[in-house]
């Protein structure tokens, strides 16, 4: 219970920002808990576990398209009705800020991407090595070159505009 | 350890969806179902096995013959002398001695001479205990009512088999 409560919404959140597809993420993110209860037992490490699980699972779904929509909760749907609508001004800003960071994560290459998402979910260097199958030494080094990638990138379409 | 600031951060936060309230309870619900998909294997499984054996008992079923020819066997060949019987079968040097360990009196032992290469003793009934060393082979014959046969070759040089300390072959 308190594994869900403290893991569910970053792996979410990663996933829907890796894809920007919320009902996607939500799906899955369900679907890695959903393993980890069938295990029978717990992992030695539950957060490396859980992303590397989701991870797959992102995997198998872009690979097949098919795509499960199990849980759709209608809390989900309702929540996102009872978001307040953003002024028209407001939210075009918005807009043009989600498509532009969009836009630069889509430049950095995927693994770095992968990383920077992660890291900003506030993995540690050893559960996202564990998770990309990476050597824990090369994550620091391989975190920076993604920010930077993701900064300037992000700056050039500031620039474009 | 790295963080990632504030700034970069803040632009990922852009790209958020609310966050889905799901309940640990409805996982642990779904979790606890039986996928769909081993269900569907199941029920096809049964219905196969359902509509062969169906077929196989119609009368004049193609099916029947055709399983009977797949699965019926040959009766076995015929077996050599003895060969389910207990025993074991050494292949004689120059003097060789099979010696029954206990005098047995009420045994019967059958000694017959063969054209084969080895030195045969079998329990044609009852059980006894078989081990050959050099130039011998010994037979715990601890079973009273145990009836035996032995088979010499002709053509080896000098094989004598000895009941307790008696010599039965070559008679005394």
């Amino acid at each position: 219970m308190a594994l869900f409560h403290e893991h569910f919404e970053r792996i979410y959140r990663y996933l829907d920002r890796l894809t920007g597809e919320a009902a996607l993420a939500a799906d899955l993110a369900q679907e890695a808990f959903i393993r980890l209860y069938r295990r029978g037992a717990l992992p030695d490490a539950p957060a490396a576990w859980l992303i590397s699980v989701a991870m797959n699972l992102l995997r198998n779904a872009k690979s097949t398209e098919r795509r499960r929509r199990r849980l759709l909760t209608p809390a989900r749907s309702e929540q996102a009705r009872a978001d307040p609508a953003p002024a028209p001004d407001q939210g075009m800003a918005d807009e043009d800020t989600r498509r532009r960071v969009r836009a630069a994560l889509d430049g950095v290459p995927e693994r770095e991407r992968r990383l920077l998402l992660l890291c900003a979910e506030g993995y540690s260097y050893r559960e996202m090595a564990a998770a990309l199958h990476l050597n824990e030494a090369s994550v620091g080094v391989l975190l920076a070159r993604a920010k930077r990638a993701f900064r300037d990138t992000y700056e050039d379409t500031h620039d474009a505009h | 350890m790295m963080h990632i600031d504030d700034e970069v951060l803040a632009l990922l936060r852009h790209l958020d969806h609310p966050t889905p309230e799901v309940r640990a309870a409805t996982i642990i619900a779904v979790a606890r179902e039986r996928p769909l998909h081993w269900v569907r294997w199941a029920a096809t499984i049964v219905l196969a096995l359902a509509v062969a054996g169906g077929a196989y008992a119609l009368p004049g079923s193609p099916l029947r013959s055709w399983i009977q020819k797949l699965t019926h066997k040959a009766p076995p060949a015929p077996q050599g002398h003895n060969a389910a019987v207990p025993g074991i079968a050494v292949t004689p040097g120059l003097d060789f001695v099979v010696h029954f360990t206990r005098p047995q009196p009420t045994a019967q032992i059958d000694v017959v001479l063969t054209e084969g290469a080895e030195v045969e003793v079998h329990a044609v009934t009852g059980t006894a205990g078989f081990r050959a060393g050099t130039d011998t082979l010994i037979v715990d014959n601890w079973d009273s009512r145990a009836t035996f046969d032995v088979r010499i070759p002709r053509a080896a040089p000098r094989v004598q088999v000895v009941v307790g300390d008696r010599r039965i072959w070559p008679r005394e």
